[in-house]
């Protein structure tokens, strides 16, 4: 993959651990930047960010919580890892639950903070590979006609060309011809393969499929 | 002998007796002066009694002359003393009236010498022989002098000027004054009614009588030494009684294991009863001196015992001086001395000493139970603050963790990052000193603390507090907010007690403000100054605020409106803020939050140590 470097994002408001926790990540090989405050964070990432977020739990205006639920509300695949002065397992769970990589003491060995940091560029770097071919595969998908993707989604489940003929009232030599199509324009070469791109599409959700007829 | 000498010389001799006794005791009494008046008045009439009883002898006009106009001297006297004597005695009178009589009679004095005969008569022409108490006598016969008429108007306005003051004494309506006036109004006003009319009646030649004034005045003589001795059977009274008070005093004294005692400063010697000696272990021969006083003082008092005598020397007037004693049994114990220091006469001192070694010892176990509470107090608020102080410590502990951490990483580079290195040297030291500040005010408030009292600049100490429930508030999303008056207010007194009573009622805030919507969550504390004299601290918070009517009961001890609270906290704020002279309330309102206020004497121009 290509792009900008992956950044780690450290907000704490209080400056010593922020300068320390910037040195070491430097120290380790990371490109760091710091904020103090984590309204400066959000206003200054844009869509092409990529890396994580260390931030101190308490922090006076937005907290680290706040935090993670606004990356998440405006679609940014940052994970957080938390920092606290001294963990307490309400705010723990409120963390985790939230989707946050870690939860770390701040007294906790440098292994455990790298450790964390490490995990959470690998899962930024997947998801924003899946995210890409998702992209992708949906940028395909969007060449089919609408009739192609009927079909598409009839064959996903598994329904007969004769059967699929039947229900659109038509011959079922054109749903071969559209078949064909499909598979050419997505770049597939089995029903089984069709599959499992339409459901790394998010179309065999339950809420976008469309039920067939009489059914 | 006959019967006029005896009469006139009995009338002389009684009022020569009374003036002089009189006047023995106003020699000792010299603020008396109406004792003063009327022994100048009493031995008067004695001289007056004779000069009549010289005139009634007279073997000539010329020596009969020569005597009564001599005679008006002692008259002069006997009158002027007279009012004086009034009018200091029953302090009332006119004195107008009283300037205006002494004028007359002035005046009076000097008609009767500038005339050829006296003010009575401008001439004496014969002297006819008259029976008086089978007696031949002489009496005047002459030509009457205008003026005596003049002589005679003053004697009523003397009359009157007595009336007056005795009617002003009875309307002081006490019974000493009412009989007072009685006696002396009536006696007086007779008196000089009756010299009147004599005077009147041997002038005018309608009579001729030998003068009887000194008889007339006599009777005031009399009465008057009557009321005076009343008061001397009175002093006596009172000095008897004086004596008994003195006994009582005595015995109360060693019942209370009091020593009185005097210093005669310029001798150097002390007069002191049994009772000091005991407490001294003195022996009962042995001469007490100051350096004999002194030689015991506790080595730890000593230079507070040196210090209070300086000032006693040099201020003079009452004090009281507490320190410890050795005695020669080894034993220590608490002593007082209470006098007062007398500047005059070389120098005097007395007063008492008083062993109060109980006193203090309860005292110094009712301080030591107040610090237990005080200190068990505290170790409670900081044990609920425990989550948020470890945040506290752990920032730069984890800091300093970071930041070796990261020099580690940086030293194993080639080469290594000496700038960098360097920068995290300096933070590791600052973190190091921030987490030493936080574990040096912790253990200040959770060690067991004896009480001392110190300059305290209120400001700094409040902010002290804010640093350290800081992350506490943060954790509840409670804002603190802090507002101080303008000038910097010293107080005098204990800066851990100060610290607890401001960490309770800011935790107390905290609690209380906890309830309510986050956006609007506060604890404020503001300060104020009065007048320069008191410092109020005010500590309020957005919580429910105190109902009506518990204002004062949350100050009781066991006391609580908190699930898990003890009760103790506001009690021991109360107790603090009352042993540093202050006062602690609380003001009830219905809704709005609860107000906390303190108030501290501040001390008048006293830097902060």
């Amino acid at each position: 993959m290509s792009g900008p470097e992956p950044v780690v994002f450290v907000v704490d408001d209080e400056d010593s651990p922020l300068r320390a926790t910037a040195r070491l990540l430097k120290a380790a090989g990371y490109a760091v930047r710091t904020f103090s405050r984590a309204e400066d964070l959000l206003e200054q990432l844009d869509d092409d960010c990529r890396g994580c977020v260390v931030a101190d739990l308490q922090m006076p205006g937005l907290s680290g919580l706040a935090l993670q639920e606004a990356l998440i509300a405006a679609g940014r695949l940052l994970p957080v890892v938390f920092l606290t002065g001294h963990a307490d397992i309400p705010n723990a769970v409120r963390a985790m639950r939230g989707g946050a990589e870690d939860f770390i003491e701040k007294i906790s060995p440098a292994d455990v903070l790298l450790g964390a940091v490490r995990r959470a560029l690998e899962r930024n770097s997947l998801a924003r590979a899946a995210r890409a071919s998702r992209d992708a595969l949906l940028a395909r998908l969007g060449t089919l006609t609408s009739r192609e993707r009927e079909v598409l989604l009839e064959v996903v489940r598994g329904r007969l060309n004769k059967q699929i003929a039947g229900d659109f009232g038509i011959h079922e030599r054109t749903v071969k011809l559209h078949r064909t199509a499909v598979t050419t324009k997505l770049g597939v070469h089995s029903v089984a393969e069709l599959t499992s791109l339409c459901h790394e599409a998010g179309l065999l959700d339950p809420v976008a499929r469309t039920c067939p007829k009489g059914q | 002998m006959n019967w006029v000498t005896v009469v006139w010389s009995m009338v002389a001799a009684v009022c020569l007796t009374l003036g002089s006794m009189h006047l023995i005791v106003w020699a000792s009494q010299r603020e008396a002066w109406a004792r003063f008046w009327f022994a100048l008045a009493s031995i008067s009439v004695a001289v007056l009694a004779a000069a009549e009883f010289v005139m009634m002898q007279a073997a000539s006009v010329e020596a009969y002359t020569l005597v009564q106009r001599w005679a008006h001297v002692p008259v002069f006297v006997i009158l002027v003393s007279m009012i004086w004597f009034v009018y200091l005695y029953f302090g009332a009178g006119l004195k107008w009236l009283l300037w205006l009589i002494v004028a007359c009679r002035c005046l009076v004095l000097v008609i009767n010498f500038s005339g050829p005969a006296s003010v009575n008569y401008t001439e004496i022409t014969a002297l006819v022989p008259f029976e008086l108490m089978g007696e031949a006598v002489q009496v005047a016969v002459g030509v009457p002098n205008p003026w005596s008429r003049f002589a005679e108007a003053s004697l009523l306005l003397i009359v009157l000027f007595v009336l007056h003051a005795a009617t002003a004494a009875w309307r002081r309506n006490a019974p000493r004054d009412r009989q007072r006036a009685v006696v002396i109004g009536a006696s007086l006003s007779a008196c000089l009614i009756g010299s009147v009319v004599n005077v009147f009646l041997l002038h005018t030649g309608q009579v001729s009588i030998p003068y009887f004034l000194s008889w007339s005045f006599v009777f005031f003589v009399v009465a008057m030494s009557y009321e005076l001795s009343v008061d001397l059977s009175r002093a006596a009274q009172l000095s008897k009684d004086l004596q008994e008070t003195r006994t009582r005093l005595e015995l109360a004294a060693e019942a209370a294991s009091l020593g009185f005692w005097e210093w005669d400063v310029a001798r150097d010697r002390f007069w002191a009863t049994d009772q000091l000696q005991r407490l001294f272990e003195f022996d009962r021969d042995d001469p007490i001196t100051l350096d004999a006083v002194l030689d015991n003082v506790h080595p730890d008092d000593r230079a507070a015992v040196d210090a209070a005598g300086a000032e006693i020397r040099a201020g003079g007037g009452s004090f009281r001086v507490d320190y410890r004693v050795q005695l020669r049994s080894g034993e220590t114990r608490w002593v007082a001395w209470l006098g007062r220091s007398q500047v005059e006469g070389g120098g005097r001192m007395l007063g008492v000493v008083l062993d109060v070694t109980e006193q203090h010892e309860s005292e110094h176990e009712r301080i030591q139970l107040r610090e237990q509470l005080a200190h068990s107090g505290r170790v409670t608020m900081l044990g609920q603050l425990a989550s948020s102080l470890a945040h506290e410590l752990n920032q730069p502990l984890g800091a300093i963790l970071r930041n070796a951490e990261a020099a580690e990483l940086l030293m194993a580079a080639n080469p290594p990052d000496l700038e960098e290195l360097r920068a995290i040297v300096v933070d590791i030291r600052r973190d190091d000193q921030r987490a030493g500040e936080v574990i040096a005010k912790l253990r200040s408030l959770l060690t067991p603390h004896r009480l001392e009292s110190k300059t305290i600049e209120v400001v700094s100490l409040i902010d002290e507090v804010l640093s350290l429930v800081g992350s506490e508030a943060s954790a509840r999303e409670v804002r603190l907010l802090r507002r101080f008056g303008p000038s910097p207010a010293i107080v005098c007194g204990d800066p851990v007690h100060l610290q607890q009573v401001l960490l309770n009622l800011v935790i107390n805030g905290l609690d209380a403000a906890q309830s309510g919507p986050e956006s609007e969550r506060f604890v404020s504390v503001s300060t104020k100054t009065y007048d320069d004299r008191m410092l109020e601290v005010t500590v309020s918070d957005s919580g429910p605020g105190v109902p009506p009517g518990k204002g004062s009961l949350i100050f009781e001890p066991f006391y609580t409106t908190k699930p898990t609270g003890m009760g103790i906290g506001l009690s021991i704020c109360r107790t603090i803020i009352e042993a540093h002279g202050g006062r602690v309330w609380v003001d009830t309102q219905v809704g709005g939050g609860a107000t906390f206020r303190f108030t501290l004497p501040i001390q008048p121009g006293v830097p902060a140590s």
